[in-house]
Formats: structure tokens, C-alpha cells, sequence
């Protein structure tokens, strides 16, 4: 029997052993991870970068495949019973482990309060999906064991198994990012996977994962390409100002639907607002696996044409991508309280309103948590650092954090502090900019 | 948590600071589950409850310049210890957060806890949430901890975590 063979941009041929895991094969087919053809990978990146039209699909096929090798080199170099043991589990973990995601991935979770992961263990554990009935098949136990694999904040399983999926190193970042150098063209976010992925071994009893000192410099060259692809694409200006857009467009939707007005919702829309908190439990996996892409931007096109000025503009907007400008308010007085920007935020207000835009839908404040600039946290405390949280390196037979390890890291690592951005119309922003400075004179002139 | 919640619950531990990593996370754990809204996401560690955001925060406010940090491996000792600077406590003079101040009480309590009895009590709590029964939890938790359940020490934790919870109960009901 012929291995199932997929060609992939980044690792060239991806190949399924239909002998072996032909129920791997069986699982790609089921429809929900089929949809997943329908998701993009990083949301409306592509407004910015018109190649980043990757999706969910081959992306979790790639972190598959990584998982695939990483398995196969820990069977070669540790207990290879252990490992097949846990193969069939993780392997589907890999694959499955974003099937919850909704439209545009993460940036249309706040639209609605999805957390794909709640969604993700939901589809696995309903029992009328076919991905739940194709893990079933294969072990009656397996459903359940993928679901908690996928579930943070379950220790069910040893640490190893989920800090190869999910950790400060894992399959899944991985891929990703590579993957989204490739499609957006960024030309960051190289760096030795290969090396990375050879040389993990057990530690502490075969429970913990850490990497020979030897492959420092691959680690080291991992955090650079994630801080490169953070400043350059994960939190560029123009992407994050779309979604801002579409955060104000469905909040604006539903602040009006709540008041009584037709917000001209199409039928699946319709039925997952009806319900007070739409989540796992409350609104059926099927109905949600519903929501898609299309679904979210044909509402926009009626939106488009509502009564509603503000959203009719907005809908408009973000369909002809016609953004904001970004501008950045003054430093906060008080470094305790980073959201308190003074007279900023009224003054910014008031322009708006002279030039007839509603604040509410124009002046839009993004929040960037500092967690999202850092590249790579890790805990000092030796004592609480495991495989999840710390990437180590063994150095004289113990494992050192690779910050430690590697001080030069420091600049790149140190937690920065969470930023605010607004984002107006294009009109506004030369006042807006004057204001900023005008607020930041005062300031100094205060301090001195 | 917020830059302000945490430098309120830092003034608390004086001059000297709050000693130790882990007791800031186990002081923060049973400060939430005494009703105190901080709003960190708890998973559980080698040495019980631990949360990234926690962590963080701490992080962030000694990148900043806010808190400092002493002890640590470079220093040739186990423990991190963190203190405001005096700069930072002069921004509290000018207000702390009024809601985290309401638990100052319970939180100077924990800050100066035996750190094993803060370590054992959230670990409890910890599977108390999980099982809503005290001994079943209490087992759980010692199993996870390695040690006796009917030990006093063991007893002390199971009073120390009951006494938490039914102040979060107290505050869910006065609010």
C-alpha cells in the first residue's frame, strides 16, 4: 500500500503511511477538519501582506508532520514503548488541535467571545462528529484523551507529551511561523527547526524535555525570528487596525441588536446571538461549525447597506479596505495605571465629534498586552520551571534556562510593558498626532 | 492583574518585601479564591497552582523599574524576593486599588503564611474546585504533595484553604 503523499511549501512532501496511519487519512477527510480549508491562518493579515492567504488546514497538516518527526527521533534516542504508547494521541492532537477556530482564526474571538479552544475540545468530545467517531474507532479512549491533550489546563498527561504541542517550543509554533514567513513573504522567521526538533531529550526521568547545549544557537535563533515576525507581522499597524474595524462593526451590531433594531442578521448569526452566552453546552457544535468566513463576510456586505450610518461606513471600510491611521496617544501619567492617558482620550473625542465622526465607531483603542511583544517568556524560578513554561538547555548535567544560558537574550526577552494604540480616520490624524505631542510637552514640562 | 492591583498587594509585605516566587503565586491563588477579582488563570504545577500571569506581571513591573528584584540564582540563593521602590510607593500614596486594598487583611495574613501551608492549602483548593469535597480534595491534594493527610501539618493547610473559601463565599454573598 502507497504512503499518502501531500505536497507541502515548506517540507516539500508530507507523507502518511496508510498502513499504519490510515485512520490519520480518515480524519482529514471528516468535514470539520475539511473547514478548516476555509479559515485563514492569520486572519486579515492578508490586507497587509497579499500573499498570507495560507489556512488552518495546512498548517495543522504541517504541525503533524513535525510531530511525526519528534516522535520519531524520541523513539530512536529513549524508551520507544513510551513513545508509541502516546503516538496515536498526540499525531491527532497535532491535527485536531485547532479545529475549533472560528472565522479569521484568532481576531474574530472578541467579536463573539469564542474561545476556539473551549470549541476545539468540544468537537473533539461531541459525539455526532466525525472526527469523534473516527477517534473512536481507533480506541474508545481516544476522543477523550486528544480532548485533554488540547485542554491547558489539564495534567492528565506528563508534561513532555504536552509541552511538545503546546509550550514556549513546541510542533505548533514550529510550523507557524515559518508557514506565515513563506506566505507573507516577510522574509523573517528562519531558523533551524530541524536542529531543534533532532536533539529535545528527556530529562528528570524521562517527564521533561530539554535540548543539549549544542543546540543553543538554534534556540537563540528561534526567539529572534519570533520577535522579527511579532514586530513585522503579527502586530503590524495596518493589520491591527482592520481588526479593530471588525471589532467595532460587531459590537456596534450588537449594541443595536440589543437595543431592538434589525441588524439584518443572516440565519446562523441570528441563532448564536438568540442565545444569552453562545459557548459549548449552550449552542450546538454543529450550528457553531457553521459559522464560517463566508458566512461573516456576506453579513458584513449587508451591513454595508444598513440604515446605520456608522456601521454601513465601517461595513464599507473594511470591505474596500479603506482603513484608520494609527496613532499613539501620550505616555500615561502614573506607570501603575498604563491605561489612564489623562485628557487624551476626551480631547481626542471632541475633534471627532467637530468633524461629525461618532467616537464610539472612530476613535478606536487597540491594546497590545506586552506578553504579545515578548517572543519568549520563561520562569526564573528554577525550582518552577518545567518543559512547558522555560525552554532549558543541559549544561554541566543541569538544565539552565536559556535566558540564563545565553544573557545576550536579555534585551529581547524582557517583558515589555502593554501598549495602547488608537486608530482613527484617515482625516484626523495629523490633529490627532499634534494632540499626542501637545499632551506629551505638558507632561515633561511638569516633570521638570 | 494590573500593574496596580499587584503593587497594592506588594505594599503589603513592608520594607523587607514579599520573599519567594512561589509564595507570591499561592498568595495570590488564595487571595482570588477568597473573592479578590484578579483574574489569573491557575493551572497546577510542580508545586501546586501556578499561573503564567501571574509570573508576568511580577516580571513586568521589575522590567519597568517598579519593583526590584533580589536574590535568584546570581545571587547564590533559591529564592527571589520583591519589593516596590520608593518611587513606586509614592504613586500608591497617591491611591492603591480600592478593591484589591478591601482584602489587605486576609492578604498580609498570607504574605507572612508558612510557605509549605500556603503550598499544601491553594493545592487543596486547588482540587477542592475540582471535587467540591473537602476530603476528597484534602487526599488528592496529598497524594499530589507526597505527604499524610492526617498529619497536622496536613490538617493545618485543610483549615488554612476551608478558611479562604468560606471568605470568598462571604464576599460572593455581600456583593
Amino acid at each position: 500500500m502507497s504512503d499518502k503523499v501531500f505536497r507541502d511549501p515548506l517540507y516539500n512532501y508530507i507523507t502518511v503511511d496508510r498502513k499504519r496511519d490510515g485512520w490519520l487519512i480518515d480524519l482529514l477527510n471528516c468535514s470539520e477538519v475539511q473547514r478548516l480549508r476555509r479559515i485563514h491562518q492569520l486572519g486579515v493579515s492578508n490586507y497587509t501582506y497579499p500573499g498570507a492567504e495560507h489556512t488552518r488546514l495546512a498548517h495543522s497538516l504541517g504541525v503533524t508532520h513535525l510531530m511525526k518527526l519528534v516522535l520519531e527521533h524520541l523513539e530512536r534516542v529513549s524508551n520507544a514503548e513510551k513513545i508509541k504508547a502516546a503516538r496515536q494521541a498526540l499525531l491527532a492532537t497535532a491535527l485536531l488541535h485547532d479545529i475549533g477556530h472560528g472565522p479569521f482564526s484568532h481576531l474574530f474571538e472578541p467579536c463573539l467571545g469564542i474561545d476556539h479552544e473551549k470549541w476545539s475540545i468540544a468537537v473533539i468530545r461531541d459525539e455526532s462528529t466525525c472526527v469523534h467517531r473516527v477517534l473512536k474507532k481507533e480506541s474508545p479512549d481516544l476522543p477523550n484523551r486528544v480532548a485533554d491533550l488540547i485542554d491547558a489546563d489539564n495534567t492528565t498527561y506528563p508534561a513532555w507529551q504536552r509541552a511538545l504541542m503546546s509550550s514556549q517550543l513546541d510542533v505548533d509554533r514550529l510550523d507557524y511561523l515559518r508557514r506565515d514567513s513563506l506566505f507573507t513573504g516577510a522574509g523573517y522567521g528562519h531558523f533551524d527547526w530541524h536542529r531543534l526538533l533532532t536533539t529535545v531529550e528527556f530529562h528528570n526521568g524521562e517527564t521533561d524535555l530539554v535540548w543539549p547545549s549544542k543546540a543553543a544557537l538554534a534556540i537563540e535563533e528561534y526567539i529572534f525570528a519570533r520577535y522579527y515576525m511579532y514586530q513585522n507581522v503579527y502586530l503590524h499597524k495596518t493589520t491591527r487596525g482592520f481588526e479593530a474595524l471588525l471589532r467595532a462593526m460587531w459590537q456596534r451590531a450588537d449594541t443595536l441588536r440589543k437595543s431592538g433594531k434589525n441588524v439584518n442578521a443572516n440565519p446562523v448569526l441570528e441563532r448564536f446571538w438568540k442565545v444569552e452566552k453562545a459557548e459549548p453546552g449552550t449552542f450546538p457544535v454543529a450550528e457553531y461549525l457553521r459559522i464560517e468566513e463566508f458566512t461573516v463576510l456576506e453579513q458584513i456586505q449587508r451591513w454595508s447597506g444598513h440604515t446605520d450610518r456608522a456601521l454601513a461606513d465601517c461595513a464599507r471600510r473594511f470591505l474596500e479596505r479603506d482603513g484608520f491611521a494609527m496613532v499613539e496617544p501620550p505616555p500615561p501619567a502614573n506607570p501603575l495605571k498604563v491605561d489612564d492617558f489623562g485628557d487624551w482620550e476626551p480631547e481626542l473625542h471632541k475633534i471627532l465629534i467637530e468633524k461629525g465622526y461618532e467616537p464610539s465607531m472612530y476613535c478606536l483603542a487597540d491594546r497590545v498586552k506586552g506578553k504579545y511583544r515578548q517572543p519568549y517568556r520563561e520562569e526564573k524560578d528554577p525550582e518552577n520551571q518545567s518543559a512547558v513554561n522555560t525552554i532549558r538547555v543541559v549544561v554541566d548535567g543541569k538544565p539552565v534556562a536559556i535566558g540564563q544560558h545565553l544573557p545576550r537574550l536579555g534585551a529581547v526577552i524582557a517583558p515589555p510593558q502593554d501598549r495602547v494604540f488608537y486608530y482613527v480616520p484617515k482625516e484626523i490624524r495629523s490633529e490627532a498626532v499634534r494632540l499626542s505631542q501637545n499632551i506629551r510637552g505638558s507632561l515633561k514640562h511638569a516633570k521638570s | 492583574m494590573d500593574r496596580l492591583q499587584l503593587a497594592t498587594l506588594l505594599s503589603w509585605a513592608g520594607e523587607g518585601g514579599l520573599q519567594g516566587r512561589k509564595r507570591l503565586q499561592k498568595v495570590v491563588f488564595l487571595l482570588q479564591t477568597a473573592g479578590c477579582p484578579l483574574g489569573c488563570r491557575y493551572t497546577l504545577h510542580h508545586f501546586g497552582p501556578y499561573s503564567r500571569d501571574v509570573a508576568e506581571a511580577c516580571d513586568e513591573l521589575v522590567a519597568a523599574g517598579l519593583v526590584e528584584e533580589s536574590g535568584g540564582p546570581k545571587s547564590n540563593s533559591m529564592t527571589y524576593s520583591y519589593s516596590l521602590t520608593p518611587a513606586t510607593r509614592r504613586l500608591l500614596d497617591a491611591g492603591v486599588d480600592p478593591v484589591v486594598q478591601g482584602f489587605e487583611n486576609l492578604g498580609r495574613e498570607l504574605i507572612a503564611e508558612d510557605l509549605w501551608q500556603l503550598e499544601l492549602g491553594s493545592t487543596i483548593q486547588y482540587f477542592y474546585g475540582q471535587e467540591e469535597v473537602w476530603n476528597q480534595a484534602l487526599k488528592r491534594a496529598c497524594e499530589f504533595k507526597r505527604v499524610d493527610p492526617n498529619d497536622e501539618s496536613s490538617q493545618r493547610a485543610l483549615t488554612l484553604a476551608q478558611r479562604v473559601h468560606a471568605n470568598g463565599r462571604q464576599a460572593g454573598a455581600d456583593h
